[in-house]
């Protein structure tokens, strides 16, 4: 481990209540400044990975380590402190449609109001201020008071990065960010999260399920296969066999 | 063919199952219906002498009630409102804090719920006696048990992707119950309050008349009276206030709906 390791994750497993294993014996790491992306069938365990990470799901067993903090071993108030510092992102956006882009992005800031003046929506002019410049660079300047069901898909995802991006986070998750886009807004979503690793150094662990768009943008791949990584590597490295063991399929048999 | 044939023997069954219960519940209940036919003259004739001409020298006493029926049955709402939401918050899957509380405070909603207002008003009149308070109270009773339920059933339906998405930036619980499930369920949560007033207003009469407190209040002193023509105006005003609560409160929904 050095000083760069954001995440480490260490031997951990998942076994849901009904019986399903869904991770086990996984380990990496993540270093800052990488993008990391998890390919895998549906069902092998990558959703349930990331939201391990953030304890949005309890691991069974092993631990994870967010900047040296334990992740399994937090108390209520860590991690809240720990999903302050983890920006996240999601295939369905999981936005706040009847409110606006500018309230949606504000939301990524919560974690550091109290109940009453978040209720209140007494923002410090300096959160907002850098909630618009934030949509601005993402190039929804036309929309900051736009009500969010009113976005196309790709408008909605890039609130969706807005708001992960307003917490200041040490690390950005994204499940499945462009699996609901069309190709060209995917290509833009793409840029950007790869932009934000690269500018602000922001390590990005991004599940997909494109391989070729995994192949064009990781530092890292980490394959998954019923809930075991059977593959970690740069993206050279992943070869055609690689991919049909990962899938369970020959690769001719895979849109890419 | 034997589907069709199958078909035709259940429609049959079924209409002769109905005319059977029709004529078994008549006979047991002792209803004539030759008596009712030949007397309906007699029944119509009865109405006419009783309740007309229809009397409105009280109508500015009337008026009055039916304002106080009004703010009753708004003011019962708005009680059931907040207490309905923050019960509708404790039994919800999506935000129930705790399955204790979860149950006592569906049970209570239920009973709430399920006693109607007359016989709360009959069991509240020993406790509390006739007047505006019962009424209030009654008509609050009622209104929470429908919210509890309506509003529980409202935010289990809400989408938890925004939920989820919340949790995840460490928002705290409250925060997540007022940025994302309360903006996501305002609209259906407005209608149904909305919905309880109309509903209350619908049952202010007999609410009135049996705990006292506006315009059923008024009928049930006419009924005392046998002053009819009185009562007949203050059951005209009724349904004309009724008819355009329930207009003006479907306009209203509609618009926040769409």
């Amino acid at each position: 481990m050095t000083e760069q390791t954001v995440l480490r994750v260490e031997n951990v497993d998942k076994i849901y209540k009904n019986g399903v294993k869904a991770l086990s014996g996984v380990s990496f790491n993540v270093d800052n400044g990488e993008f990391v992306s998890v390919i895998g069938p549906s069902g092998s365990g990558k959703s349930t990975l990331l939201r391990c990470i953030n304890r949005m799901i309890d691991a069974s067993k092993g631990d994870i380590y967010f900047i040296g903090q334990s992740v399994n071993k937090a108390d209520k108030h860590q991690i809240k402190e720990i999903r302050k510092n983890i920006g996240m992102i999601f295939q369905h956006y999981n936005l706040v449609y009847r409110l606006n882009a500018l309230e949606n992005v504000l939301h990524g800031k919560l974690g550091s109001y109290s109940t009453v003046q978040s209720a209140l929506g007494l923002y410090t002019a300096k959160d907002v201020e850098k909630a618009i410049e934030i949509l601005h660079m993402l190039g929804l300047e036309e929309r900051v008071y736009e009500q969010c069901s009113n976005l196309s898909g790709g408008q909605k995802q890039r609130v969706g990065i807005a708001r992960a991006l307003i917490q200041g986070p040490k690390m950005i998750l994204c499940d499945e960010p462009i699996a609901s886009l069309d190709p060209q807004a995917s290509k833009v979503i793409m840029e950007y999260l790869y932009d934000i690793t690269r500018t602000f150094g922001i390590p990005c662990l991004v599940n997909l399920h494109q391989v070729e768009v995994a192949k064009s943008y990781s530092d890292r791949i980490i394959g998954l296969r019923n809930g075991e990584i059977v593959f970690s590597g740069k993206p050279g490295e992943l070869t055609a066999d690689m991919i049909s063991h990962i899938y369970g399929v020959s690769s001719e048999e895979l849109i890419s | 063919m034997k589907y069709f044939r199958k078909k035709r023997l259940g429609t049959a069954l079924t209409v002769n199952f109905c005319i059977f219960l029709f004529i078994y519940g008549s006979k047991s209940l002792e209803v004539s219906w030759v008596e009712v036919f030949k007397r309906f003259a007699n029944a119509a004739d009865r109405f006419i002498i009783d309740y007309l001409p229809v009397d409105f020298s009280e109508f500015s006493r009337q008026s009055e009630q039916l304002i106080n029926t009004v703010f009753l049955s708004i003011a019962g709402s708005a009680t059931g409102v907040i207490l309905g939401l923050l019960s509708a918050l404790m039994i919800s899957v999506k935000t129930s804090p705790n399955r204790f509380v979860k149950t006592i405070i569906r049970t209570t909603a239920s009973i709430c719920r399920n006693i109607p207002e007359g016989i709360w008003a009959i069991i509240l009149l020993l406790c509390f006696w006739f007047g505006n308070f019962l009424a209030y109270l009654v008509m609050s009773i009622i209104s929470y048990g429908f919210l509890t339920r309506v509003f529980a059933d409202t935010i289990d339906e809400t989408n938890s992707d925004a939920i989820e998405a919340l949790e995840a930036t460490g928002a705290g619980y409250w925060q997540i119950i007022i940025h994302g499930v309360l903006p996501e369920t305002m609209p259906a949560l407005i209608s149904w309050s909305l919905y309880s007033i109309e509903n209350n207003i619908r049952s202010a009469t007999i609410v009135g008349m049996l705990a006292g407190g506006g315009i059923g209040y008024l009928m049930n002193i006419y009924k005392g009276f046998a002053q009819f023509p009185l009562m007949m105006s203050a059951i005209l005003m009724v349904t004309i206030l009724i008819i355009i609560t329930d207009r003006v409160s479907t306009v209203i929904r509609r618009r926040i709906m769409s």
